[in-house]
């Protein structure tokens, strides 16, 4: 009923555009306030993953590593055999 | 909140709401015009001059009624800021124009109150050449014949009828069902620089700010009571902007939230592929 009188229509218009205001800005503090805890869990989870991936990384190297020094003891060994077969068989051995 | 109020200079007093404006010296003195307030009602009074120029503004406490003639007037302590620059509030006088004979409270000070206290009913009573207003009170249930007794009692310093108050109070009390935290004091009335009457000039509206201050509305623009005087708060559509503003905020923390969550959702699956606990 305040509607129709002068000033009490502002009055009500400030009220509602204060209101506005006070939601509007709760609303955006709760949705900022989700979005940094939510990228804080993000965070939390990329660092676990990332240390994992560190992890393997470092396993993936160190088998690397054995891997290429097996590879080369076997070159060494199969060029020793080689050799060996190649004198063996100069001196009339059968193998 | 009023913290300008804490060097009140000369205290003066008055118990009848009687306002006028002088020429001059931009005070509000008397007036006529019944208010019908209720003892502890917060009460902001902003003078205007016919032209709608604001001349000052006055803020208090409902304190006593004082029934000089039959009809409630509240008795008002108030603040208001002379031209000196001084706030004044309603205890003595001396060197003001208050008529000693309406003067009922003296050696009392008004209590800055720490915190804000709403009044309850706000009531305002426009005069002639205000029709637009006239035909809106119609619609609340004004009778037409009651607002042309008021007016021109108002107008020619006349105090209204009992039965009219009453039918105007029981207007008012019937619409006071307005938020606490929205309303504050809507009474404006000018006097005439012709002649002296009071002469409404315009409706004001008095919110709380988010800080706690009054806020009142003059036109488009609002207003905050703001270390003992009135500033500039805003504009509507400064207001209208912010919300916009806050709008658009809320839209993109709303798309940075959704965009943390699709994140979050991807790194839990690879967690998981993983094997991490998580």
């Amino acid at each position: 009923m305040f509607n129709g009188i002068r000033g009490m229509r502002g009055l009500r218009g400030l009220g509602d555009l204060l209101t506005d205001i006070a939601t509007l800005e709760a609303s955006l503090a709760t949705v900022t306030s989700s979005t940094t805890s939510t990228t804080a869990e993000a965070d939390r989870i990329q660092a676990l993953i990332d240390a994992k991936t560190n992890e393997l990384q470092t396993k993936l190297n160190n088998l690397q590593t054995m891997l290429n020094t097996a590879k080369a003891a076997l070159t060494a060994a199969q060029t020793r055999l080689a050799d060996l077969q190649i004198k063996a068989r100069a001196l009339g051995i059968a193998v | 909140m009023f913290k300008g109020l804490g060097s009140l200079g000369t205290l003066t007093s008055i118990s009848t709401l009687r306002i006028q404006y002088v020429s001059g010296e931009g005070r509000a003195l008397y007036t006529t015009i019944p208010i019908y307030l209720k003892i502890g009602d917060t009460v902001l009074i902003n003078i205007y001059t016919r032209a709608g120029v604001f001349v000052t503004s006055l803020i208090g406490k409902i304190e006593k009624l004082y029934n000089p003639t039959g009809n409630d007037y509240p008795s008002i302590l108030y603040y208001s800021r002379g031209n000196d620059g001084i706030l004044y509030t309603s205890e003595g006088s001396s060197t003001n124009n208050y008529d000693p004979s309406i003067l009922t409270t003296s050696g009392r000070l008004y209590q800055v109150p720490t915190t804000v206290e709403l009044p309850t009913i706000a009531f305002y009573t426009e005069l002639a050449n205000q029709m637009a207003w006239i035909s809106s009170l119609k619609q609340t249930g004004f009778t037409n014949q009651t607002i042309i007794n008021i007016d021109n009692k108002l107008t020619t310093g006349i105090t209204a009828t009992s039965s009219e108050i009453d039918s105007v109070r029981t207007v008012f009390k019937n619409t006071a069902a307005i938020s606490p935290t929205q309303i504050g004091v809507s009474i404006v009335i000018g006097i005439s620089e012709q002649n002296g009457l009071p002469y409404p000039i315009l409706g004001i509206t008095v919110g709380i700010s988010p800080t706690g201050n009054y806020l009142a509305q003059s036109g488009t623009n609002y207003y905050e009571f703001k270390s003992g005087i009135w500033q500039v708060y805003s504009t509507a559509a400064d207001l209208e902007a912010k919300i916009a503003d806050l709008q658009g905020k809320i839209n993109n923390a709303k798309a940075a939230l959704a965009a943390a969550q699709a994140r979050l959702a991807d790194l839990r699956a690879k967690a998981q592929a993983l094997g991490i606990s998580i």
